[in-house]
């Protein structure tokens, strides 16, 4: 076992490189990093999509940001939040919303939700196949909607990968988060005020803070057609 | 690249005309084939499906007419591939705008006329002008070319809102018969087609 983890180690350093037994270890490394960050959950209902977030204050010193570095608008259709490295998801945001708006420009409608996960998530791939550059330490929840397919939750992470989900939750805590909204979603029996308790339920079971107040909590909910309330 | 092409000042020439219909919109197209002062062909068909429920009418260039027709056409049929759904009649006039407008100023102009008529499930039927200058208009009833000249007067007078199909055909008739009798032109022959919930239907085949 031992001499297995010391040969992986020559496999590290670059990650356009798989590792005899398979894996992208950078991916791997990356979603470690993410584990570490403030829980962000989303939670889907007929009403609208929930995201709420855990933001983490470490240290008192801190000026309140006037923007949130959890939760982003990326078009009046569909915010995110984030979980991992600030620095790169911010790079993240501002492709997402370039993306929006480029297909805004070309095609004079809103982009469908699941092609902003697509291009976002396409470019979070190639950060794993060429360039010989590290991936993003970024996972993201999507909430969005569209005319095709209504209210939507979408979650991404560094590999590049996708799903789209009920309920769901990215960063610390996820395995205790799941196991919670595992049991209490009810799918097609959710209506806002449900999921929006149900997402302060598992953000304060999870969080690590004996009392949650306002400001550790960043809330943000999707209504049709538009507009957000963050 | 304009003054390259000489069969600019034709591309004035040929008809196309179009009216928004009850549940249809329909379009059409003079069908000569024409080569500065010669008439090659008499059923030249210039519409083009650009899917189930998007027909596309052009005037002018002939070699624009298959290239870039079909390089809209094949970009559309790629987005349904990848997203599993077509773009709307709306975003689709939109994007063919684009792509004409980036035409201009890159050497590579698109030198035609377009009328893009479709139907969507939400909207109904629907119209869109678009010019060789990239100006898009959504209209009820509107013509490009010369024709458009004794064509238009017919149109303002005859349109109606929720008109039935054999309503448009009549209209589209009286069209034809302003062309033939009073533009300089000889246009024998016309091409009608529809398109409706069901989705593009030949009225009256190119050469007919």
């Amino acid at each position: 076992e031992l001499l297995e983890a010391a040969m992986s180690r020559r496999y590290d350093s670059r990650t356009t490189i798989f590792s005899p037994e398979g894996r992208l270890y950078q991916v791997e490394y990356a979603m470690e990093a993410i584990s570490h960050a403030g829980t962000a959950v989303g939670i889907l209902s007929s009403e609208g999509v929930v995201l709420a977030a855990e933001k983490k204050i470490t240290s008192k010193l801190l000026e309140p940001s006037k923007s949130s570095e959890k939760m982003y608008m990326i078009d009046e259709h569909v915010a995110c939040a984030v979980a991992g490295i600030t620095a790169d998801a911010n790079i993240l945001i501002n492709y997402a919303r370039q993306a929006a708006q480029r297909y805004q420009f070309t095609y004079q409608e809103s982009m469908p939700v699941e092609q902003l996960v697509q291009a976002l998530c396409d470019t979070k791939q190639g950060y794993t196949q060429y360039g010989g550059l590290r991936p993003f330490g970024v996972s993201v929840l999507y909430a969005g909607w569209d005319a095709q397919h209504g209210y939507q939750l979408y979650c991404s992470d560094p590999s590049g990968n996708y799903g789209g989900w009920m309920a769901t939750s990215i960063g610390a805590s996820t395995q205790a988060a799941q196991s919670i909204m595992k049991q209490e979603y009810k799918p097609g029996e959710m209506p806002l005020q449900a999921a929006l308790q149900l997402a302060v339920k598992v953000l304060s079971k999870t969080c690590d803070s004996a009392n949650l107040t306002a400001d550790k909590r960043a809330r943000a909910r999707a209504r049709a057609p538009s507009p957000i309330g963050l | 690249a304009c003054a390259q092409r000489g069969a600019g000042a034709m591309a004035q020439i040929e008809g196309v005309i179009g009216l928004v219909g009850k549940d249809y919109t329909m379009l059409m197209t003079d069908s000569n084939f024409a080569d500065s002062i010669l008439i090659r062909r008499h059923d030249y068909d210039k519409t083009l499906a650009l899917d189930k429920h998007k027909l596309l009418a052009m005037g002018g260039d002939s070699a624009d007419m298959v290239q870039f027709g079909e390089y809209i056409q094949k970009n559309l049929t790629l987005y349904e591939l990848r997203n599993g759904f077509p773009l709307s009649t709306h975003a689709a006039a939109n994007y063919l705008r684009g792509e004409v407008a980036h035409g201009l100023r890159s050497g590579g102009m698109v030198l035609l006329d377009f009328l893009l008529g479709g139907y969507d499930k939400e909207q109904g039927p629907s119209l869109y002008f678009l010019d060789y200058l990239a100006a898009l208009h959504k209209v009820n009833k509107v013509a490009h070319g010369y024709p458009a000249m004794f064509v238009t007067p017919i149109l303002d007078r005859e349109w109606r809102e929720g008109m039935t199909e054999a309503e448009g055909l009549e209209v589209m008739n009286h069209c034809i018969e302003a062309i033939q009798k009073r533009f300089l032109v000889n246009m024998p022959s016309f091409t009608i087609k529809v398109v409706d919930a069901n989705g593009v239907r030949t009225i009256r085949a190119a050469g007919q």
